[in-house]
């Protein structure tokens, strides 16, 4: 009812009448425009198919016709070549004569009926095919061509293909254009001669009938009947056009050139290609880019001379064939606006018979709102609307009387509400609590939480808690987040008694004070200034008592007027101490357990149960941390003897020293733990990610310990030693349990026990062999560098696609004494973290130079380049350009020969220091190259602002181009990506013939690998520089 | 693999909309106007590499397109062309094509002496210049079958032999056929034949139309005759070409350079006067008369390289290099006539 009166004051703006109209309007219009727009399109559709339908049908009559015109030719070829005057025209009795000149009256009247024919011949197979009687059309004219103009013919194939014909055979020839001189009518125009062999009577071939056929003649008779808008299009059977619109279009193939239908319209491929009999097509043609729709037929012909066949082809302009549809579109335009204006028309008259009563109806359900009056309408038919009426009036009344009742109900209903709400919201507030306390939440966050709780529930006030210290006797800790600070603060340790305000009274008498007005208060006496500083009014404190009945603090309410506690007031305050004390007693309770349950208490370290509770932590963190951990295990030999010859209480003096040498050894993010007796467990986190790395710097923190441990206890007056053992291990995913880590742990430190103890083992036999075998290389690579014996460096060629030797790649290799050569996988990862590396590319460098300049001086060799690996660790040397081209200038060789081959990862570490370098050294002439390119998913922004020359395509790519389409495409890509940026490409890792094969179709010209030769030493090098 | 494939469209997908976005720098470029097969991609690209230059090239299929392109006034110009010696005398009269510098070509010094010795080949010199540098060629010899001949014919003159009546192939060339004729008659210079001459060459070019089966203009054509019509000889205007095309249907057939020599077309490189950089135009030119470049040439596109003598030919065969004739039109004149079927009476 509310929301009704809010609004019926105001007039009907937009009223039930008019939104018929619109809705009853709307939907007339829409009705029948989209009934007339269905009905165009559907028959617009069924006419564009209709008409298409048509054209095939067309071309297809046309391709009849054109048949049967041709046959008709051939026909008469046929029928000429077996008359006995033809018979009689040869030889040279005058009786031949009159017969080749009555002859020549039979083509006359041949070429009168025919006009496509322009020419009609005899041609003898004697005289080198030489014509005997021959009408020619000319300029309207038909002329019987003297016999001193007449032709020799035999080398044109309707003559030499038509002698070696049967009886009745028919040559039909291509279709050309005919250049033979004195052709007359037929010169320059697309033709076809039909011919058939003159047989005489023993057989034999004496001569040949000869029409020649103008098909741009023919083709114009055929289709007279038809519009000017359909296009012609005829084309033989390679699709090249012999009649076509635009001229210039046809007989390419007679210029050197082409023009095929299948280019123009695609859709005739299929008849061309794949046999199809007849397409259709759509599509815009000509200059004007005209909408048009056609048929294609393939008209097979000429069945003596092969499978031919010619196409014949037509195309109208859609609008064209549509045009019906235009006439369609105007009428239905015109049902339709009449339509709609009709439906408006209806609407507006039925919404105003419909509408009027209602109005009414309206007024007087506006006046009971405004005036609760009931008003009675008499003037009502016995209708629904009538029913209506008198439905409003009666309820109106029911009404007026419900309303009266439902208020006083709601006023109770209120009060109930808030009453529960209350009761709701401390529920809410004291599980809240409660759940905190199990969360292990600290004392301080819980107290705190139970104030502000209370503050929450009671809007006027402000709560503190108060607690007493182990002694009983002073506050020590406030909790009371919205008292000022100077009042909180002068509360801190100030000692509990009766007069010490309210709290302080509270607490020593342990019973409720309630103060209402602290100012007139003698409990407040000392303290109302500082109330009244914090403006407090009136304050009421309940001491909390502990389980055994303890004070432990109070809980009070502040107000900031004089005010009295209710019932319920004093209820909840009592509740809220109980709540606290159960809080305060419950986080004591956790703290004492806690330091007894995880710390060793005689070294304070962590015990096994801690250190298991964070090995296991460590472990399951395992799977997403890259980062290696280690545990150490350290026993101490001597320990026993100790404890039985000075006693107990030296052996714990010499633990606690233990423990802090330990603590000293290692860094704080790691956890030192004692297991009990002497045994000490060191959990390493954050090692590197890499094992061999980690291994080694559990190594140098085990060292550490077994140093530190191993040095001499002062034990009060006693001086003492002791053997350290330690046995480590590494944490892996693949371990189950944190048993199964101390078990490796324990059976390593037994190792180091074996040994004689002072000693360190891992567990891992490989690891330690790693370990071993790192230091050794390390060792014997820095000694090879220093005196550059054992290394070698090898040369692998880089061939171009003519099987030239454009260049090598410089690969290390070192050869030494006791272990033959190793892998530059082996070495090369230890000289990069021994920062080997440097003294080592140095030495590549300079090796590689030399060999430049070696090669510079042979002819064969001087136009080599030579590419080099450099690290991401050389290339942050901060003198890198001034190194590598002091190096290159000693050599004194073409700096454009040497290329420096980069990693994509380089870029990814300093991008704006490697740009820099590189300009400077691309400034004297030094070459660059991106090796194992694809495989980094890094920006190719920096493509553009690289100074690069090449970019070379990993192996991974090529080794499957054969079988891997997306390879292939990879492989494409970055060709065409090195193409606009004018980067050479070489691809390494090429193998067989096939993977040249294809790089070579993709644009790819420059290859490296074993498909060439593998990597060779510089002798070797040289021998198949001769060699290709 | 189904992820990997996903990573590996996106890579692709990225790296191409990549390259399209990069423009590449400028540099030296060189533009090049050649045939179909002169210039290879790869063989551009090593010289790019090597010269640390762009290069353009424009391939064209006609001759007439050639003397278009190099006479348009704007737009593209060239550096660097390709073009048969006839034709490179209009280039020469009309001031496109610039003498040489013979010592930036020294790979010219490795061509086989025929070539070598430009003063030899009519129209590469003029005025003591040099315009033109032989690159490729072709001979027309003579093709027959081995069924027939127990020795190679020596002498074109069997093509107008009776007994091979209708069983002989010619091409249908309006301007040399004339050549050939007077070749076969013996005159001192083909290519310029003297008013006086003409009617004898014309009978010449008559009576062989009368003694064969009919002309071809494409090579696929006269293989297709040759195999159908028991041929015994054809004058091979594609050269080798066709005799390749031949054995490759495994006709037993043979070919010869007969004794008169044979005309021969002999395509060459000259610098246009538009070279902004003609020692470059001229590297070009060098890198391609090496040794591995010409080979590919050879190898990839069966046409003879400078370099290296081919299969069948010696160095002892006479090759008659092709010239401007004395009246081209006169000659496409009297050829339709021939063609047409005109008797000797007529003319």
């Amino acid at each position: 009812m509310a929301a009704v009166s809010s609004n019926n004051n105001e007039p009907v703006k937009f009223g039930i009448a008019i939104k018929l109209t619109i809705l009853l309007s709307l939907f007339g219009i829409l009705a029948s425009a989209s009934t007339g727009y269905f009905t165009f399109n559907a028959t617009r559709d069924i006419l564009s198919d209709k008409a298409t339908q048509g054209m095939i049908d067309a071309t297809k009559l046309l391709g009849r016709r054109f048949y049967s015109m041709a046959n008709e030719a051939a026909n008469q070829t046929r029928v000429l070549a077996n008359t006995k005057l033809v018979d009689a025209s040869f030889g040279h009795e005058s009786s031949s004569i009159i017969a080749r000149e009555s002859l020549s009256d039979n083509f006359k009247s041949l070429l009168s009926v025919y006009p496509e024919y322009f020419q009609v011949r005899l041609i003898g197979a004697q005289e080198y095919g030489r014509e005997m009687v021959r009408v020619d059309r000319d300029e309207g004219q038909l002329v019987v061509v003297p016999q001193t103009h007449l032709q020799e013919k035999q080398h044109y194939p309707y003559v030499y293909k038509a002698l070696k014909l049967n009886k009745g055979e028919v040559f039909f020839s291509k279709i050309f254009i005919n250049h033979e001189r004195g052709a007359h009518a037929g010169l320059g125009q697309p033709t076809l001669q039909v011919a058939s062999p003159v047989i005489d009577d023993k057989g034999k071939a004496i001569g040949v009938i000869v029409i020649n056929v103008d098909l741009n003649l023919m083709f114009s008779i055929l289709k007279s009947d038809m519009s000017e808008e359909y296009q012609l299009y005829l084309t033989n059977e390679t699709g090249d056009f012999l009649i076509h619109p635009n001229r210039l279009e046809t007989f390419g193939f007679d210029r050197g050139r082409q023009f095929l239908v299948q280019e123009t319209f695609q859709p005739v491929d299929q008849i061309i290609n794949s046999g199809a009999q007849a397409v259709s097509v759509r599509q815009r043609l000509g200059v004007d880019n005209i909408e048009s729709i056609g048929g294609f037929t393939s008209i097979p012909f000429s069945q003596s001379t092969g499978n031919r066949f010619v196409i014949i082809g037509l195309t109208v302009p859609i609008d064209f064939v549509l045009s019906e549809t235009n006439t369609l579109t105007e009428t239905g335009l015109r049902v339709v606006l009449g339509l709609s204006f009709l439906g408006i028309l209806i609407s507006l008259i039925v919404a105003r018979i419909f509408v009027r009563p209602l109005k009414n109806l309206v007024a007087v359900v506006r006046r009971f709102s405004e005036t609760n009056q009931v008003t009675r309408l008499t003037n009502y038919k016995q209708d629904e609307l009538g029913l209506l009426a008198n439905s409003i009036v009666s309820m109106q009344e029911g009404i007026l009387t419900h309303l009266n009742n439902l208020n006083d109900q709601n006023t109770q209903l209120n009060h109930e509400i808030h009453e529960r709400e209350k009761i709701e919201a401390y529920d809410k507030f004291h599980t809240h609590t409660l759940e905190l306390l199990g969360q292990n939440k600290n004392l301080n966050d819980i107290l705190a939480t139970i104030v502000l709780g209370i503050e929450g529930l009671k809007e006027k006030f402000i709560c503190s808690i108060l607690l007493i210290d182990k002694s009983g006797k002073k506050f020590v800790r406030v909790i009371a987040p919205n008292l000022p600070d100077f009042y909180n603060e002068a509360l801190e340790g100030v000692e509990i008694g009766i007069g010490v305000g309210s709290c302080g009274t509270a607490a020593f008498t342990k019973e409720l004070v309630i103060v209402e007005d602290i100012q007139t208060h003698p409990f407040w006496n000392d303290y109302k200034v500082l109330a009244a500083q914090a403006n407090l009014a009136s304050c009421w404190s309940q001491p909390i008592i502990s389980s055994s009945g303890l004070t432990l603090g109070t809980f009070a309410m502040y107000c900031r007027e004089v005010a009295a506690p209710s019932a319920d007031d004093i209820e909840l305050i009592k509740r809220t101490a109980r709540l606290t004390s159960v809080s305060i007693e419950r986080k004591y309770a956790e703290e004492e357990v806690n330091n007894l349950a995880f710390f060793d208490s005689l070294t304070l370290l962590p015990n096994r149960r801690l250190l298991l509770d964070r090995l296991n932590q460590e472990l399951a963190a395992r799977a997403h941390n890259k980062k290696l951990a280690a545990l150490l295990f350290i026993d101490l030999d001597k320990f026993k003897a100790l404890n039985d010859s000075l006693g107990h209480d030296m052996g714990d003096l010499l633990l606690q020293q233990v423990a802090s040498r330990i603590k000293a050894s290692v860094r704080e993010s790691d956890t030192v733990s004692r297991l009990g007796g002497d045994e000490f467990v060191v959990m390493l986190k954050g090692l590197s990610e890499q094992v061999i790395a980690a291994v080694s710097e559990a190594d140098v923190v085990g060292n550490k310990i077994l140093h530190s441990l191993s040095e001499t206890y002062q034990l009060a007056s006693h001086q003492y030693l002791i053997t350290p053992s330690i046995g480590i291990t590494l944490l892996s995913a693949n371990h189950q349990n944190a048993d199964e880590v101390f078990k490796q742990a324990d059976i390593a430190m037994y190792q180091s026990k074996k040994t004689g103890g002072c000693a360190l083992s891992f567990y891992d036999p490989d690891m330690q062999a790693h370990l071993i075998s790192r230091i050794r290389i390390e060792t014997e690579l820095r000694e090879a560098i220093s005196k550059g014996k054992q290394l070698e460096l090898y040369y692998q060629p880089q061939i171009n696609s003519l099987d030239i030797v454009t260049g090598a790649e410089a690969l290390i290799r070192w050869n030494t004494l006791d272990r033959g050569i190793v892998s530059p996988v082996e070495f090369i990862a230890i000289a990069e973290e021994s920062g080997l590396i440097l003294p080592l590319g140095d030495w590549v460098l300079e090796t590689a130079c030399q060999q430049l300049a070696s090669w510079a001086l042979e002819e064969k060799s001087a136009h080599l380049t030579l590419a080099v690996n450099v690290s991401a660790r050389q290339m942050g040397v901060p003198a890198f350009v001034e190194n590598i081209l002091s190096i290159v200038s000693q050599a004194n060789i073409n700096p454009e020969k040497l290329k420096l081959e980069i990693t994509e990862s380089i870029l990814l570490e300093n991008m704006e220091d490697t740009i820099i370098k590189m300009t400077a050294l691309k400034a004297r002439g030094i070459k660059f190259s991106i090796d194992d390119f694809g495989t980094g998913y890094s920006s190719l922004q920096y493509l553009k602002r690289l100074p690069l020359d090449q970019l070379k395509i990993d192996k991974s790519f090529i080794q499957d181009i054969e079988n891997d389409p997306n390879d292939r495409a990879i492989v494409r890509t970055i060709i065409a990506m090195a193409n606009s940026l004018n980067l050479e490409v070489i691809a390494e890792g090429v193998e067989t013939e096939k993977q040249r094969e294809l790089l070579i179709n993709k644009g790819c010209f420059n290859y490296q690998g074993y498909l060439f030769s593998k990597p060779l030493p510089v002798t070797m090098f040289n021998q198949y520089l001769t060699m290709h | 693999m189904s992820n990997t494939y996903k990573n590996m469209r996106w890579f692709v997908i990225f790296l191409s909309s990549a390259c399209f976005s990069l423009a590449a720098y400028s540099q030296d470029t060189l533009s090049v106007l050649a045939w179909p097969g002169y210039a290879d991609s790869d063989l551009v690209n090593i010289f790019e590499q090597r010269y640390q230059v762009k290069v353009n090239v424009t391939i064209v299929d006609s001759d007439d397109t050639m003397w278009t392109r190099l006479n348009a006034g704007k737009g593209d110009k060239f550096d660097v062309f390709a073009v048969n010696t006839a034709q490179l005398q209009r280039y020469i009269d009309k001031g496109i094509s610039v003498p040489l510098t013979l010592s930036n070509i020294p790979n010219s010094k490795k061509q086989l002496p025929r070539f070598s010795d430009l003063s030899s080949i009519p129209g590469l010199i003029r005025n003591g210049k040099i315009y033109a540098i032989p690159y490729t060629y072709s001979e027309m010899g003579l093709i027959y079958d081995r069924k027939e001949f127990s020795q190679p014919p020596d002498s074109f003159s069997v093509m107008w032999d009776k007994r091979y009546q209708g069983r002989v192939l010619m091409y249908a060339g309006s301007e040399h056929n004339f050549s050939f004729a007077a070749l076969s008659l013996g005159l001192k210079n083909p290519f310029q034949i003297p008013n006086s001459e003409f009617g004898l060459v014309t009978q010449q070019v008559i009576a062989l139309r009368r003694n064969i089966l009919t002309y071809y203009e494409k090579p696929e054509e006269a293989t297709l005759l040759f195999n159908e019509n028991h041929i015994a000889v054809m004058f091979a205007n594609y050269g080798s070409q066709q005799v390749k095309m031949l054995k490759e249907t495994q006709a037993n057939i043979g070919y010869v350079i007969p004794n008169e020599g044979a005309l021969a077309w002999l395509d060459c490189w000259s610098v246009t006067r538009d070279a902004k950089n003609k020692k470059l135009a001229e590297h070009w030119i060098n890198f391609l008369l090496e040794q591995k470049v010409s080979h590919a040439l050879s190898e990839r596109q069966g046409l003879a390289n400078t370099l290296e003598e081919p299969e069948g030919l010696t160095a002892s065969d006479k090759l008659i290099w092709l010239e401007r004739v004395e009246n081209m039109d006169k000659r496409k004149l009297l050829w339709d006539r021939v063609i047409s079927g005109e008797v000797p009476e007529e003319f």
